[in-house]
């Protein structure tokens, strides 16, 4: 193993160098796609993988399964668009005044649903969405009902919104790789630890001193910190939102799906994850969405055959794979 | 370690006329007892007696109903765990709760954050500690994988970890062969050296009766004897409650 990984750094970039490159090709990327049905899925499947990390940090890491994180995703995106549309505030402004209420709305919903454990801190988060849908429907006045909030099309840089679809799977790009490295920071230090040890044991997290409570708030914050940025950057790429699509199961769902196919507790995963399974998704809907919900039937079914095949996920899949190639290099016969 | 040269309380912990119900049935019934500088008090008693749950209220996992506990001087009613823990007292749990699914240095890293934030000092100690547990070897090896013993001794580098004054440790030697006990013996022996305080719940007697300077016997829930380890083994009540007939401690 030591000889072939050796080898590898011969031919192969050293860490750093590495991660230039990879920048560099993920800033020249989009000048080179034109399809814009192709764009269009890597920019969804970006955006669920932004996200899926953000769910990655509280259910993958801390332990804590919220099904509710359409709530943050929504707050985000009827933030940034009602300030838009009433104040023509710039949703780049509102973006960021979104996630603060989003953090403030974790740490209200924290107090009190992160005492709950397991299965009964899902069940409340779900509720807690449940919630948030029906305020949007009723509060007519704010947020357009069940009509919703459908926005002009004014192209410009200020307004968050773009001719080309190049644009946004730039910004989508630059906002994933960010939070991939500010999550990234978090989970390689002392927090990062703390975390883990609630998700494994919280009476015997809490007798080494960790302030359990104060942690998994944080890491909920966080956490909706980057999902409400995911939702107004959805509201500004679709320029529409309605409590249905919004604060929907589907959204919390399809968060949950990317992080736990793509290998739980870690961060590559979410977003590998999401470019296996939003493109299907995206697919299965364009082909088969005449047939109203069939799509749903075929998507369900792939989903099940993936979690059988890569019960660990797809990343800790491919890592056995790619072990398993690289033990039969290195102990392949020489005089062949 | 440190040392406290001035000693204002003689008493580390006391716990003073402390009750805890459950549903009625009075786990622990109004019990005081202390614990010394520098000492290492046993706690003794037969299955159900409340010897965890005393452990659980003085960590704070449960609330105490009555009575108050006093940690160098100040009451620690009501505290949560962590503050506890912050204030000095590391705590083993009884079947061992490593964290499964991270490696044996990552699980006593979490703990040696309590007392060093940055990731290299604590690092550094946890190596140290590991080291003088004797699970230096192991120290990539995944928590679940661990057998019985390297349990009990990753549970007692977690709490050492946080650099306790007061350790409390809950049948750390259930299980361990012979061999392993004079191994955990000469170890907590050095501990009390360096000036830990010690509390152990056990049930080898050998060991307890060898090591403790004092124990306390708890039978349903109430202190029935206490004092230096002969006069424990020679008590009649303590003997019929839990000890039974025949268990001399040898002379000398």
């Amino acid at each position: 193993m030591e000889k072939a990984e050796a080898k590898r750094g011969k031919w192969w970039f050293s860490g750093w160098q590495k991660r230039i490159v990879f920048f560099i090709f993920l800033a020249l990327f989009p000048l080179l796609l034109h399809d814009p049905v192709f764009i269009h899925v890597l920019v969804i499947s970006c955006l669920f993988g932004m996200m899926g990390i953000a769910w990655s940090l509280i259910a993958g890491y801390t332990g804590q399964f919220s099904l509710g994180h359409c709530v943050f995703f929504g707050v985000g995106a009827y933030t940034s668009t009602i300030l838009y549309m009433k104040y023509n505030l710039s949703p780049w402004i509102g973006m960021f005044l979104g996630a603060l209420i989003a953090v403030l709305v974790a740490l209200t919903v924290g107090y009190i649903c992160l005492t709950l454990r397991g299965p009964f801190f899902a069940l409340a988060t779900m509720a807690v969405a449940e919630l948030f849908r029906i305020f949007a429907i009723y509060l007519k006045n704010l947020t357009g009902g069940s009509i919703g909030l459908l926005m002009h099309f004014q192209p410009n840089f200020v307004n968050f919104i773009f001719r080309d679809k190049n644009s946004y799977l730039w910004i989508i790009l630059s906002l994933t790789v960010i939070f991939y490295y500010v999550t990234r920071s978090i989970t390689h230090g002392r927090i990062g630890y703390y975390l883990i040890a609630i998700r494994e044991d919280e009476d015997a997290a809490k007798m080494l001193g960790i302030n359990t409570m104060r942690y998994k708030a944080t890491a909920l914050a966080i956490s909706a910190f980057i999902t409400a940025i995911g939702g107004t950057f959805y509201a500004q790429y679709i320029l529409y939102i309605s409590p249905y699509e919004i604060f929907s199961f589907d959204i919390s769902i399809q968060l949950a799906f990317v992080s736990i196919l793509g290998g739980m507790g870690t961060l590559t995963g979410p977003i590998l994850g999401s470019l296996l399974i939003t493109p299907l998704n995206e697919f299965l809907r364009a082909t088969l969405g005449e047939y109203q919900s069939l799509y749903l039937v075929f998507y369900g079914i792939v989903m099940i055959i993936i979690v059988i095949m890569m019960p660990e996920g797809l990343l800790n899949w491919l890592k056995i794979l790619s072990k398993k190639v690289l033990f039969k290099r290195a102990n392949a016969p020489q005089n062949i | 370690m440190r040392r406290r040269i001035f000693r204002t309380v003689m008493e580390l912990l006391e716990l003073r006329n402390v009750t805890k119900h459950f549903l009625g049935l009075a786990a622990v019934n109004n019990l005081s007892m202390e614990v010394r500088h520098g000492e290492i008090l046993g706690l003794i008693g037969p299955n159900g007696a409340g010897k965890t749950t005393v452990f659980n209220l003085i960590t704070g996992y449960f609330s105490v109903d009555e009575g108050d506990i006093f940690f160098m001087g100040s009451s620690i009613r009501g505290k949560q765990p962590f503050h506890i823990c912050h204030m000095g007292i590391g705590r083993t749990f009884q079947l061992g709760r490593p964290f499964h699914g991270i490696t044996v240095l990552e699980n006593v890293l979490i703990g040696a954050f309590n007392r060093h934030k940055g990731i290299r000092e604590a690092r550094r100690e946890t190596e140290k500690i590991l080291d003088m547990v004797g699970l230096s070897e192991k120290k990539d090896v995944l928590a679940k994988n661990l057998n019985v013993e390297e349990r009990k001794k990753i549970e007692l580098a977690k709490a050492l970890a946080t650099k306790p004054q007061l350790l409390l440790l809950d049948e750390v030697m259930a299980g361990l062969n012979e061999a392993e006990i004079m191994g955990a013996l000469g170890l907590l022996g050095k501990l009390q050296q360096e000036g830990m305080t010690l509390l152990i719940i056990e049930h080898v007697m050998s060991a307890i009766m060898t090591l403790c300077h004092r124990i306390v016997v708890l039978h349903h829930g109430e202190m029935i004897s206490e004092g230096p380890p002969r006069k424990i083994s020679a008590d009649e009540r303590v003997i019929s409650a839990y000890l039974g007939g025949g268990y001399h401690v040898a002379p000398g």
